[in-house]
């Protein structure tokens, strides 16, 4: 997640004030990650365009809220989360078309030596993403896209830590589930996962 | 576990080298765990059950197969997660959102709010009526006491008048439909509401006449 910088302070203190200019800084230091969190939850680049605009124009509405004191990412990034949930819902409910191209990028576009075989398993999961509870999914992307510790996690989702650690466990085993499931169907009784290294794991611990 | 042959199963099983299936459920939790640990980045505990669950994870198949299954999706999630942390937002962000910004209100919330402040009052007369009828409406042995009728026609908002006479057909029955000319009632014209419109409804349509309202309404 966006580290606050010396000049936050400064920016919400202009912000707050009304000054357009301090606006127009705050939306661009801060565009890109709400953006990104918008498009991995939404999957779709106009809807997650939409999420930023809507997103920035109700901090500009509630603007006096901002605190000097504290980043504003984790406040942005709770406007941005709701929105997409909603959008989601929409979806779900059928008052919105799902897009028909999946946003999240294909790895072998912007990483040329992938094996084929990790893009498929990057495939998979983000199928899987598709598939969790939205709950779940905000959780995921604020922890892997964000790199979100479970404390600002919960700060964003406004949920106790330890619903955030259950959400992610949870999560874990669902996408498990699903990448064997996935493999099992393209692949009946084979062990296609490729097994990470083991070692590393043990290796941190020394 | 489910009782005392179990529990001793369970130390006589690790006194003699352990079950493999007792071990894996022993050091499942513990191994669980440090993939969750991993899934947050953070540091493994260098403790005795974490150097236990290592050991038992060398030596069970099974347990890798569980917990590299799992690996591989942290794994996957943080590649995925790098490579969307790469993407930029298209340009021209700004320029929308100033133009959204510069725009007055949509005309939808407004409508929405004048929506709101005609239905909520007929919303609420509606629901008082029933009581406001039985005071008003009716005087002794289910009879219509015209004088009531007409101080409440005067009196009490358009919806109300309505709901009072859906009520009396319901209070008086057949005989004593009243006369519909008798039931007519006066519009009081309204002032403006608080932010300016006048409740004739040409602020939803700009540039388009909109005949007044009658005087009376026929019920």
């Amino acid at each position: 997640m966006a580290d606050p910088g010396p000049d936050d302070a400064l920016f919400v203190n202009e912000v707050r004030g009304g000054d357009q200019k301090a606006f127009e800084a705050f939306y661009r230091r801060h565009e890109a990650v709400v953006y990104r969190t918008a498009l991995a939850l939404v999957r779709d680049e106009m809807t997650a365009e939409e999420v930023v605009t809507d997103t920035f124009l109700r901090a500009h509405a509630a603007r006096e809220r901002l605190d000097p004191a504290r980043s504003p990412v984790p406040w942005l990034q709770r406007i941005a989360v709701n929105l997409s949930l909603n959008h989601l819902r929409r979806r779900r409910l059928g008052i919105e078309a799902l897009p028909e191209v999946a946003a999240w990028p294909d790895e072998a576009a912007t990483v040329p030596e992938a094996a084929a075989e990790r893009r498929e398993t990057t495939a998979a999961l983000a199928r899987g993403i598709e598939r969790l509870p939205a709950q779940m999914r905000a959780v995921v992307v604020l922890r892997f896209v964000h790199d979100a510790s479970l404390a600002e996690i919960a700060e964003t989702l406004e949920c106790p830590v330890g619903t955030v650690k259950s959400r992610l466990h949870n999560a874990l085993r669902l996408l498990r589930d699903d990448l064997r499931r996935d493999f099992e169907t393209a692949q009946p009784g084979t062990q296609p996962l490729a097994a990470p290294d083991l070692g590393e794991m043990g290796e941190s611990i020394g | 576990m489910t009782g005392w042959p179990d529990l001793a199963r369970f130390i006589l099983g690790r006194r003699a080298g352990g079950d493999p299936a007792d071990e894996c459920a022993i050091h499942r939790p513990r191994l669980a765990e440090l993939v969750d640990e991993r899934a947050l980045g953070g540091t493994q505990a260098d403790d005795a059950a974490t150097t236990a669950a290592l050991d038992h994870l060398w030596a069970c198949a099974e347990c890798q197969h569980e917990i590299a299954d799992l690996l591989l999706v942290v794994a996957g999630l943080q590649r995925l997660g790098g490579t969307v942390n790469r993407l930029e937002p298209p340009p021209g962000g700004w320029r929308r959102l100033s133009r959204r910004l510069a725009a007055p209100r949509p005309r939808g919330a407004l409508r929405l709010r004048v929506a709101g402040l005609v239905v909520v009052p007929i919303l609420a007369a509606l629901l008082v009526a029933p009581a406001l009828v039985r005071d008003l409406g009716t005087s002794a042995a289910g009879a219509v006491d015209a004088a009531t009728r007409d101080a409440a026609t005067v009196a009490v908002p358009v919806a109300v008048t309505h709901a009072a006479a859906l009520q009396r057909a319901f209070d008086i029955g057949d005989g004593a439909q009243a006369d519909p000319a008798a039931q007519a009632v006066e519009v009081v014209p309204r002032g403006p509401l608080p932010d300016g419109i006048e409740p004739d409804g040409s602020a939803f349509l700009p540039g388009v006449a909109v005949p007044p309202m009658p005087a009376v309404i026929p019920q």
